[in-house]
């Protein structure tokens, strides 16, 4: 029947001829992450990928608000993300020293950004903060278990809770006209969770980090989900006496793994012999090229992003229920990455044992309270 | 090949179970359960007269009475002070030698809309469902780890020791109203699969001490007192998203643990959805093996398809309900 098979054939390269396309990328084009002429709060802004972060989106326009503890270095960030901005007599910059573990801190850190922002709440918020103190649970104190948890996970928690209060339900509350179907809608929010790549995979030796950024995890997804209900209550014609907002709120977390930055350096300091073990191979990424690549992520529309190839695989071997960034190279992925699994975490395990067999009971740490 | 197939993974008879938030619910079930099987229980929670009426219901069930021993603690385990004098009272209970297995069972859930939860409920949650497991694990493996005398260099090992977490769905996969919750349950998830890791390094230092497991169970919905205190708070929308959820009694689900820590399993879901889920999130955590790890990796490549489909339902039940419904979670009451 050759009528049929050329009909077969043909269909079967435009199925081709479409996941080339869809890989390339051709139906997902443009910019889903606005920033020029928009206002970026960003914590951890002081060094490292932060810092990075700051003058890459200066270099797209956007004014940006930094946030850290340590003035000095806030205020070197903040000249060089000045020094790179896109249009520099338009553009602003701002330095507010917080403690961002603190969740009043993480309340006046906004109000203070809102006020400078000209009454606005910041476009875009970014929690970038955050540290890792490696070691196995054993030599971990119960104060590092909770500061951990503190600075990866709560100061992140809190001010999303902030932004999201204040995107949402604001103090002035927005005026109905402001829903009407098709009426003005403003640019969408941005609401950004700087996690890692060990919320993917825990392994031994960050028995008080990988929790926190699990946990991390776990909130944006959930919040990923729950904001669809704000974002669908606007485009209701039920009023309810609360008026939404006139813009879409939309969540990403971003998911680097080695960073070859000062907070890597202090990382190593404590991380016990056997994590590096596991980790040694892992690819290391500059600061600024990590930067790069979660931006990169977020201008693509990507909910969840990997930040190299080793994030990427991670990832999609523990997607989930997680929003695939592409079909049909996610499934592919993940097809991979699990065969990949059945061979790597034998070796995982096996060195960690070996170790153990080799080198014998680690030295148990000072009094641990 | 029999042998190796119905291998118990989990003995517990004449061996001791501590078992925290064990007075209510799957805590409670596991105990009674475990006492069938010959175990000496001794369970942890707050409340004075739910312990009495547990340890009552719990010594019922002993195989045999006259050896078994069973004991109650009042106790707040979401601070390590309590969680280390928990852990010393049942030494001094268990004649000078620590318990064999730990089962953290104490937990709550407040499902709430993020914006809407109260601060004090997150951390609330992290500290009973999280904090309580890490300070456990903290107090428990210090003493397994570090023994008063020196242990015999015997042929056999020892039989293993369990640490036992409880998780959640929502380890895997959160949803709208669980965004404060959730993040408890996933770091559960992550400890577990740490200490796992860990472990495998003791083992090897230490090959005359009992190996130490490490699991998490993960229970289906239990219609419990604790569901009838979430469902207090719990907004409609998230109830529209679990309806058709398998509930399961806590007996059974407590029963459905107990089979998987007997298989040897570490993460142990106990329904066919969590499994599923759970296949589809594995990453690091395959275990249990070659076939189960091979058995495992086919179920996440068909439930990775699935889910793309669950995700996109609920996401479109969300976003339908808001556009319906307003943002307030809840049913216009008319």
């Amino acid at each position: 029947m050759p009528d049929l098979l050329s009909i077969g054939v043909t269909l079967l390269l435009l199925l081709v001829v479409y996941l080339s396309l869809d890989i390339m990328g051709l139906f997902n084009w443009g910019n889903k992450f606005q920033v020029e002429g928009r206002t970026v709060l960003l914590t951890g802004a002081s060094y490292g990928m932060g810092r990075e972060i700051a003058a890459q989106l200066s270099s797209r326009g956007a004014s940006v608000i930094l946030v850290a503890r340590n003035v000095s270095k806030l205020e070197s960030a903040l000249a060089y993300a000045q020094s790179l901005a896109k249009s520099p007599s338009t553009q602003r910059f701002h330095l507010i020293s917080a403690d961002v573990t603190s969740e009043a801190e993480n309340k006046r850190l906004l109000a203070e950004a809102t006020t400078w922002n000209g009454g606005r709440v910041p476009e875009i918020v970014w929690t970038n903060a955050g540290s890792s103190v490696p070691d196995l649970l054993l030599n971990t104190s119960v104060e590092t278990m909770r500061s951990q948890m503190e600075l990866n996970y709560w100061a992140a928690a809190y001010l999303a809770r902030e932004t999201l209060t204040a995107w949402l339900y604001p103090t002035t509350p927005y005026s109905p006209q402001s829903v009407e179907k098709g009426g003005q809608s403003e640019a969408p929010r941005h609401l950004i969770f700087t996690s890692s790549v060990i919320a993917f995979v825990n392994i031994a030796g960050y028995a008080a980090y990988g929790p926190a950024k699990s946990a991390m995890r776990a909130l944006a997804d959930g919040l990923r989900n729950e904001i669809l209900l704000y974002n669908g209550a606007r485009r209701s014609s039920t009023s309810t006496g609360q008026a939404p907002a006139p813009f879409d709120v939309n969540i990403h977390s971003v998911f680097p793994g080695t960073i070859k930055s000062p907070g890597f350096e202090q990382e190593n300091k404590t991380k016990h012999a056997v994590t590096h073990l596991l980790e040694a191979g892992d690819p290391a990424q500059s600061e600024a090229e990590c930067a790069t690549a979660c931006i990169q992520g977020l201008e693509a529309g990507n909910y969840s992003t990997g930040t190299n190839w080793l994030s990427k695989l991670m990832r999609v071997s523990s997607l989930g229920g997680t929003p695939r960034n592409n079909w049909v190279l996610d499934i592919c992925g993940q097809w991979v990455a699990s065969i990949v699994w059945i061979f790597v975490l034998p070796d995982l395990e096996g060195k960690v044992w070996g170790w153990g067999k080799k080198e014998g009971m680690p030295a148990r740490k000072t009094e641990l309270s | 090949m029999g042998s190796i197939l119905s291998k118990n993974h989990f003995p517990v008879e004449g061996r001791t179970v501590l078992i925290t938030g064990g007075s209510k619910g799957l805590g409670l079930n596991a105990a009674r359960q475990l006492a069938g099987k010959g175990a000496n229980v001794m369970i942890a929670a707050r409340g004075e007269e739910a312990l009495k009426e547990a340890i009552a219901s719990i010594s019922k069930c002993a195989r045999s009475a006259d050896t078994q021993r069973f004991h109650a603690i009042k106790a707040d385990v979401t601070t390590v002070i309590e969680c280390a004098r928990v852990f010393s009272e049942c030494i001094t209970w268990n004649n000078g030698s620590p318990p064999d297995i730990v089962w953290c069972c104490s937990g709550s859930a407040h499902p709430s809309l993020f914006v809407d939860t109260p601060l004090d409920q997150f951390q609330k949650m992290m500290d009973s469902n999280y904090f309580s497991c890490a300070y456990m694990s903290h107090v428990a493996l210090n003493v397994w780890l570090h023994p008063s005398k020196k242990p015999e260099t015997t042929p056999n090992p020892p039989p293993a020791r369990h640490l036992i977490f409880t998780g959640s769905f929502v380890s895997f996969y959160s949803f709208t109203g669980f965004a404060p919750y959730s993040p408890s349950k996933a770091a559960v998830r992550a400890l577990s699969d740490a200490l796992s890791q860990e472990m495998n390094l003791y083992a090897a230092a230490h090959p005359y001490l009992p190996r130490i497991r490490v699991h998490t169970i993960f229970p289906a919905t239990m219609p419990t007192q604790s569901l009838e205190d979430e469902n207090r708070v719990k907004t409609d929308v998230t109830q529209s998203l679990e309806e058709g959820d398998q509930i399961l009694s806590p007996e059974e689900c407590a029963r459905r643990a107990i089979k998987g820590l007997e298989s040897g399993e570490e993460l142990v879901p106990t329904s066919t959805i969590i499994r599923l889920v759970m296949a589809s999130v594995m990453g690091g955590s395959i275990r249990g093996g070659f076939w189960k790890g091979l058995t495992n990796t086919i179920l996440g490549w068909v439930t990775m398809v699935v889910m793309i489909f669950i995700r996109w339902e609920m996401d479109t039940k969300v976003a339908k309900w808001g556009k319906t419904h307003g943002s307030s979670g809840m049913k216009k009451k008319d």
